[in-house]
């Protein structure tokens, strides 16, 4: 199986090298797009991403593997983020939590995340990447049924 | 410049790391991640030092002295302080020291004894991780019992510049590992069980074999190249067994290969375990055969400067023709430690002036009637028909109709020999005498 970056994505690329000094300054944006661009990242995206920042494979699969936003693997499920820092802890994400897990965790993979910057919205949650603030129970079975 | 540990002074030079002069001096600092051949990294913290002036305990591979500096290595704050970081090193590490093959050499163990002696506060479970990995090139890797220090990962990005060990993971999940699909593969790869300070990467050519307590060490030279890598036997006879040979390790010397060794010549010890098990023939034989005429010799160029003069002296009184032939191997040579001359010697066959010119030797090996092969692998095995042939060989060789006598190979004998670089080096003896008198003995008869 083989990875070659799509078209959109070689043209941010070539703008992304001249913000740099360095091309290995490229690694964490090459990895994102990687998984943007297939859901994952497989090991043929690795391979091409040390290829083209001249790095050994082993480098650019330490630098994935500590980053836990990462995936190694495509999703069967769609993915819910559950935001588990303080602001949302202190406005009830506890029970928004227990809440999907009893009602969603079968059709939905849910993993609990650190902040995710949206604080002015407390409790929050994502949908495929997507923000969702002020989660309620009511809000929550709204938005997902409609998935 | 002269600094003060622990109330001793001690010369040293201006720019040097502290725990370099530390480990200069023999004294002893812990350390997992600091190797004085690749260098420090900064993170173990087991090398943490009082530093008279400063606010808090700082770590020795990161300091560089200063005129007048006053260090404390010993007192009852820094071992509090060792003394936690330990645990927190240890603290998902399996304690399965009983069937650890490193345990007699692990630092884990030795730092513990000397700074540890806590109970654990542990009370969740240890996190598992990956045990009994092959890692490929003879490499094992336990990654519970790794202290992440990442020496290992240092000496394939650093060293041999493959690159293929890396830390993958964060927090305590962390571990060693390679990339999904590839292995550990580079002429050097077992360098990194040596470099392990714990027994996270083991020998799969050695682990299970002997424990280390029971081995006894002697300093000698790798006989692999014209490098002259400076190892480590590690031998022992136990009550059954005759003396045996149970690895090499590398000895550092910063002029030749620091810390290192190629596994060509790691493994190399397998041949040493190979000695002339048979009868030699009779020495009065010897002295009949060597009345003939048209007499030559070929000597291998991985003898030593000693053997080579006997062997030499010996050419003279009776007359015979001496040859010496260089083990060259176009494809062994890589840059670093490997060279090209697979000869140990060839420095000391060109000082005493032995002619090695093959054309010579061919015209030579054509109108001789007797030969003597001193342990030359081209002749080793040959048939020479009607002509007589004298073998001199340190391996085992099968049941020949010529003559043969067996001497003691490199781990039994001492000697001298002359890298490629002109460096003159002695090797050690084991403490065990072989079966087989040593060549110089076996040529001492004759005379």
């Amino acid at each position: 199986m083989s990875f070659r970056f799509n078209q959109e994505n070689t043209i941010k690329i070539a703008s992304l090298l001249n913000r740099y000094p360095q091309k290995k300054a490229l690694i964490l944006p090459l990895l994102w797009l990687a998984q943007k661009q297939e859901g994952f990242i497989s090991d043929a995206a690795m391979k091409n991403i040390s290829e083209f920042l001249e790095l050994p494979l082993m480098h650019v699969y330490s630098v994935a593997s500590f980053y836990t936003m990462f995936r190694f693997a495509k999703n069967e499920k769609k993915v819910i983020e559950v935001c588990r820092t303080l602001s949302c802890e202190l406005n009830g994400s506890e029970d928004i939590k227990k809440y999907i897990q009893s009602n969603y965790s079968d059709r939905f993979e849910i993993v609990e995340v650190e902040c995710m910057g949206a604080c002015s919205g407390a409790p929050m949650c994502t949908l495929e990447g997507k923000y969702f603030e002020n989660v309620t129970p009511q809000k929550i079975d709204k938005v997902f049924n409609d998935n | 410049m002269r600094i003060t540990i622990d109330d001793i002074s001690i010369e040293c030079e201006e720019g040097e790391l502290l725990i370099d002069v530390m480990l200069n001096n023999n004294i002893n600092i812990p350390h997992f991640c600091y190797h004085q051949d690749l260098g420090a990294d900064g993170n173990c913290r087991m090398c943490m030092v009082e530093i008279k002036g400063a606010k808090r305990p700082q770590i020795a591979c990161d300091t560089f002295v200063k005129e007048n500096l006053e260090v404390i290595t010993k007192s009852e704050n820094i071992n509090e302080v060792k003394r936690s970081i330990l645990e927190l090193e240890l603290l998902n590490h399996p304690v399965d020291c009983p069937i650890c093959d490193q345990a007699g050499e692990c630092k884990l163990q030795d730092y513990y004894m000397d700074y540890g002696l806590y109970e654990s506060h542990l009370t969740t479970p240890k996190t598992k991780k990956g045990k009994a990995i092959e890692l490929g090139s003879n490499v094992m890797l336990d990654q519970e019992r790794c202290v992440l220090c990442t020496r290992c990962t240092r000496f394939t990005s650093e060293i041999t510049k493959t690159g293929e060990l890396g830390i993958i993971g964060r927090g305590d999940s962390a571990r060693v590992g390679v990339a999904p699909g590839h292995e550990l593969n580079n002429p050097y790869a077992m360098n990194v069980v040596e470099l392990c300070p714990v027994g996270a990467l083991t020998s799969k050519d050695f682990r299970f074999k002997q424990r280390v307590w029971f081995l006894d060490t002697s300093k000698s030279i790798c006989h692999g190249c014209s490098r002259g890598c400076n190892i480590s036997i590690d031998y022992n006879e136990t009550k059954y067994t005759r003396e045996k040979i149970h690895r090499f390790r590398a000895r550092r010397n910063a002029r030749i290969n620091q810390s290192f060794l190629c596994d060509y010549g790691r493994l190399s010890y397998k041949e040493l375990n190979n000695s002339f098990k048979g009868t030699s023939s009779s020495i009065e034989d010897l002295k009949e055969l060597l009345k003939e005429d048209k007499k030559l010799a070929l000597a291998s160029p991985s003898l030593s400067l000693e053997q080579l003069q006997a062997i030499q002296t010996l050419c003279q009184t009776h007359n015979i023709k001496l040859f010496c032939l260089a083990y060259y191997d176009e494809s062994f040579g890589d840059g670093w430690l490997k060279t090209n001359d697979k000869s140990a010697n060839l420095a000391s066959v060109k000082k005493l002036g032995i002619c090695t010119c093959q054309e010579e030797f061919d015209a030579a090996l054509q109108e001789a009637e007797l030969i003597l092969n001193f342990d030359h692998t081209l002749l080793k095995h040959q048939e020479f028909g009607n002509k007589k042939s004298v073998q001199f060989t340190s391996t085992h060789l099968p049941p020949a109709c010529g003559y043969c006598f067996g001497f003691a190979n490199f781990a039994h004998d001492t000697g001298t020999l002359i890298n490629c670089e002109g460096i003159t080096q002695k090797f050690y003896a084991t403490r065990f005498r072989d079966k087989n008198p040593s060549l110089s003995e076996l040529l001492e008869q004759l005379r």
